[in-house]
């Protein structure tokens, strides 16, 4: 187990290498924000209701930047790793050697995410101070609420590594996938409420969303920040996060059972 | 008049020579041209859900129609098909011929520099679902807002998208320049690509203040805002000048800076 600690502190030190390349890419996500802020101050103005779509404005404000920093905390990235570790052979070392390949990835991952942890959970005190009194929350209520969030954060970016570990396998049978990685990526930060909440995509879209695990990752955690869910919901919901990610960790124990089979260690 | 007709040709045939090199090099790498269409076909959809949005809030946004929007939203999906297929990559990679010193093989070949440098890499896989997609967009949202299909209106909503075309080249190309100077432009990157995006929705939503630096500071909003504001006569007589002045007054920018930039350049190792 020792080993794997090692490899855990080595993820945490490399992302607190790259602390300030981590605080640019939060910062790129201030110009989306922008533009959702101007869109809905345009929709309230020309609206005499207070809500619109089951949402007022500072609630989807709120939503928008939370979103914006949760979809870049639970990133992945280690899959374009993964597909070079296959496509060049690296993959043997693992393979001779006393690691595991998958507890090496996940060790590694959740060590870098860390410092990311950090950084989010202080920007997103520093908003909640700020729109406080606009969720009119009680303080010992949303005190709780903020631990159950980060729990549920954890689970969402255990879920996500599992989601892109799955999705590293085709690595054994393409050569090239970047393509397929980086569609994955945009389609699930769709499907997964980075951009939009997904109630306000109506109920058809949402029958379709439910039976995959990609609203749990984002959606599904922000709703439980701001009060939207009741705590049965909340509880259930990380059952089913839990659920997921059991699932996930089958599928990717048989999907890299099957990529092993075809692995052909090029190179040397 | 001749000479310049002469050269014109000269262009338009070396053009046509890199458009047929990119085809050869797709051919070859048909699995990138795969991808190129996936992942465009995966920013589609998140231009899309900005729509989809729209018209389910179903409300009119600053007197804008859902489906006045999507001539919006078509445009821009238009444009950067253009952008990503024409121009960008070769934009991110000047940068990278002044650092290494690679631009010396250029210099030495007997045609404009700023040609060859700013307009050799084509990829047509990001292009084709964008114009196809976007397109479908712009003619679901023209038919559904009732504007008339008549020379006039097709006349000016390309003009002023061909128009764009231009502005976009020198506006983005301009603080490429910088690396003639400092080297790396990673940063200048991303704050360009996130200006771009602003075009994600009508500029109409911006206040006042935004409009105005988005029109004649910085002017963004040029670039795909005015061929649907032509076709919904949102557009007053001053914007209409400047739609059409703007585009020239920065190429003409840009290659006034190109040339002083170039008195920088000291070449790199050898």
């Amino acid at each position: 187990m020792n080993k794997y600690a090692k490899v855990f502190t080595l993820g945490l030190l490399n992302a607190l290498e790259y602390r300030v390349n981590f605080l640019l890419t939060l910062l790129s996500t201030i110009f989306p924000i922008l533009i959702q802020y101007f869109l809905w101050s345009t929709i309230f103005r020309g609206n005499s209701e207070s809500e619109v779509l089951g949402y007022q404005f500072d609630q989807i404000i709120f939503y928008t930047i939370c979103a914006a920093l949760l979809s870049k905390l639970v990133a992945a990235g280690f899959e374009y790793d993964v597909s070079n570790d296959v496509r060049t052979g690296q993959l043997s070392k693992f393979i001779v050697q006393p690691i595991g390949y998958f507890q090496y990835r996940i060790s590694s991952f959740l060590g870098g995410k860390i410092p990311q942890i950090i950084i989010v959970t202080f920007i997103l005190v520093l908003i909640l101070v700020v729109v406080k009194w606009v969720l009119q929350l009680d303080v010992e209520v949303a005190l709780l609420r903020i631990a159950v969030f980060f729990v549920a954060v954890a689970l969402s970016i255990v879920m996500n590594f599992f989601i892109f570990y799955c999705l590293s396998t085709f690595s054994f049978w393409f050569v090239e996938v970047w393509g397929i990685f980086y569609t994955f990526t945009l389609l699930s930060s769709v499907a997964s409420g980075g951009i939009f909440p997904l109630d306000m995509f109506g109920q058809g879209i949402n029958k379709v969303l439910d039976f995959l695990p990609f609203k749990y990752i984002i959606f599904f955690p922000i709703n439980v920040l701001n009060g939207k869910l009741p705590w049965a919901e909340i509880a259930n919901g990380m059952m089913l996060q839990l659920g997921w990610i059991l699932l996930l960790f089958i599928c990717s124990k048989f999907l890299w059972y099957k990529g092993m089979q075809r692995f052909e260690s090029v190179g040397g | 008049m001749s000479q310049l007709w002469k050269g014109t040709k000269r262009y338009a045939l070396i053009y046509s020579l890199f458009f047929k090199n990119s085809l050869i090099a797709l051919m070859e790498y048909r699995i990138n041209f795969i991808f190129g269409v996936m992942v465009e076909l995966g920013f589609i959809v998140i231009k899309l859900s900005y729509v989809y949005v729209v018209f389910r809030v179903g409300e009119n946004i600053n007197g804008l129609t859902p489906y006045n929007v999507m001539l919006f939203v078509g445009t821009f999906i238009i444009m950067s098909g253009i952008y990503s297929a024409l121009l960008f990559f070769n934009f991110v990679n000047l940068p990278e011929l002044i650092r290494t010193g690679d631009l010396d093989t250029y210099i030495t070949k007997p045609i404009s520099l700023q040609f060859i440098t700013t307009m050799k890499s084509i990829d047509i896989s990001f292009a084709v679902p964008n114009i196809i997609g976007g397109i479908i967009v712009v003619v679901i949202g023209w038919n559904q807002s009732g504007i008339p299909v008549n020379l006039s209106n097709l006349a000016g909503y390309i003009g002023y998208l061909i128009l764009g075309v231009i502005l976009t080249y020198s506006l983005f190309l301009l603080p490429q320049l910088l690396a003639f100077w400092t080297v790396k432009t990673n940063g200048i990157n991303d704050i360009s690509n996130a200006l771009f995006d602003f075009n994600q929705m009508p500029m109409t939503i911006y206040n006042k203040l935004v409009q105005r630096a988005g029109t004649f500071l910085i002017p963004v909003f040029l670039l795909t805002n005015y061929s649907p504001l032509f076709l919904l006569n949102g557009l007053s007589k001053l914007q209409m000048v400047w739609g059409i002045a703007a585009p020239f007054i920065f190429l003409i920018l840009v290659r006034l800076l190109w040339k002083y930039a170039l008195k920088q350049y000291t070449s790199a190792s050898s």
